[in-house]
């Protein structure tokens, strides 16, 4: 007891700083710690929803990259096929066309063989009967002035011997 | 200044008590200095509380980056005591208002006009001084009751944490003696060992008692030293002599603050962790 009151210790005057300190806490909860507490937890998910963010982000704009230079690829390959295609199908036609001019070339050959074989045919025949015409004229105008014996022995001599020759 | 002129001037006594003294009664109720102090802390508090009041923003500015540091800061360390931050969480309430508290007191304790602005009062026929304000810690009535909350506190979070029946048995361990026909075939030792636990339960209600008293009187014993030492380091020369003490008296409000409040923090801890034997 002696102790107690050296010291001071007066039980009204705790009872005084406990309400004093219940106060301080309660002030201090209410608008300190509650609001900051709270705003530094809101902050900090904020901050990891950025970072979040940002990573998917990065990796959207990776696999978008990726995306272009795939198709990019793709294109290109796509191009040359076709190019490829038209080269293979520019020479067949070509091929195609020579060929059909070369077929045309030869059916107009041919025909024109024909009509110079008929021609020729044509011409051997005129000139045979002409010829024959002539040759019988001839012979008309030779037997018009007549023949003797000797004369007419020595023709038939000789055209048997050409005729025979 | 005191006894020069002894045959014209009443000698009046200049020595801090151990003790606050009152400066006047309201209802018989005794105001004394280190009370008067104390409003003053909780004032500021509540001014401080009232003015942060809708104020806190997402982004920080002025007293708000303060406390956001101070908060965060003492959180981490809380972490480091706790190792959750969920029971960091749950104390930071009552420890940091113990801080902050301390730290606010200690620190006006030091003020100029804090234990050298007062009255004199005859007393015993002997002329007293008696400062207006005197450190709200430098009163073993504050610091008592802020050690007696702390450690109550820890028990009724230890209470709420693990159960009454678990918590009432670190102490009056009749949990040390229903086990001992449970396991005595297993383990002969038993009989001895549970006795020893149970003794050392008992050992641990008067642990709780020196809690009390070690942490009102360190942190009383310190602040007063300290206020005693600067008073007699201004007695031997007022004039820049107190500065380096000052200082020290800063940082030993600082760290007293932290050691109490950390302390505090480690019972809590403690009391509501379930014993792993």
């Amino acid at each position: 007891m002696e102790l107690i009151k050296a010291l001071g210790i007066d039980w009204r005057i705790l009872l005084a700083q406990f309400f004093n300190f219940a106060v301080l806490v309660w002030i201090l909860w209410k608008f300190a710690y509650k609001p900051v507490l709270s705003l530094l937890e809101e902050r900090r998910l904020k901050v990891e929803k950025g970072l979040d963010d940002a990573e998917s982000a990065a990796k959207n704009l990776a696999a978008a990259e990726e995306e272009s230079r795939r198709l990019l690829l793709k294109t290109r390959q796509e191009a040359s096929a076709i190019i490829e295609k038209a080269q293979v199908q520019a020479e067949e036609r070509q091929k195609d066309v020579v060929k059909k001019a070369q077929e045309e070339i030869g059916e107009m050959m041919e025909k024109e063989r024909g009509k110079i074989a008929a021609e020729k045919a044509a011409s051997l025949a005129s000139l045979k009967e002409e010829l024959s015409a002539m040759i019988a004229a001839g012979l008309e105008k030779f037997f018009r002035e007549g023949l003797d014996e000797n004369r007419d022995n020595k023709i038939v001599a000789r055209i048997a011997k050409e005729i025979s020759k | 200044m005191s006894g020069q002129n002894s045959e014209q001037l009443i000698e009046v006594k200049h020595d801090s008590p151990l003790y606050a003294e009152p400066i006047f009664e309201i209802a018989s109720f005794p105001v004394t200095n280190s009370l008067i102090n104390s409003f003053i802390v909780v004032v500021m508090v509540v001014i401080l509380g009232f003015s942060l009041r809708g104020r806190i923003k997402m982004v920080p500015r002025g007293l708000q980056n303060i406390l956001e540091m101070a908060i965060e800061g003492l959180l981490n360390m809380f972490d480091t005591v706790t190792h959750s931050r969920k029971k960091s969480l749950q104390f930071a309430p009552l420890v940091l208002s113990l801080f902050f508290f301390i730290l606010i007191n200690n620190w006006l304790g030091l003020l100029p006009g804090v234990g050298t602005v007062g009255k004199i009062v005859s007393e015993h026929g002997e002329a007293v001084f008696v400062p207006f304000l005197r450190g709200g810690t430098a009163d073993l009535n504050t610091t008592l009751a802020l050690a007696i909350i702390g450690v109550v506190m820890s028990h009724i979070l230890g209470v709420v944490a693990v159960g009454w029946w678990h918590h009432f048995n670190k102490f009056i361990n009749l949990q040390a003696f229903a086990e001992i026909p449970k396991k005595i075939i297993k383990d002969p030792t038993i009989v001895l060992v549970n006795p020893i636990k149970a003794f050392v339960g008992l050992i641990e209600i008067i642990g709780e008692l020196a809690k009390v008293a070690s942490l009102s009187f360190r942190l009383f014993g310190n602040i007063f030293a300290g206020e005693v030492l600067l008073a007699s380091m201004s007695a031997i020369m007022a004039f820049g002599v107190p500065i380096p003490f000052m200082f020290l008296e800063l940082i030993v409000g600082l760290i007293q603050a932290f050691i109490f409040a950390i302390l505090i923090l480690t019972y809590l801890s403690i009391n509501t962790t379930k014993e792993t034997h």
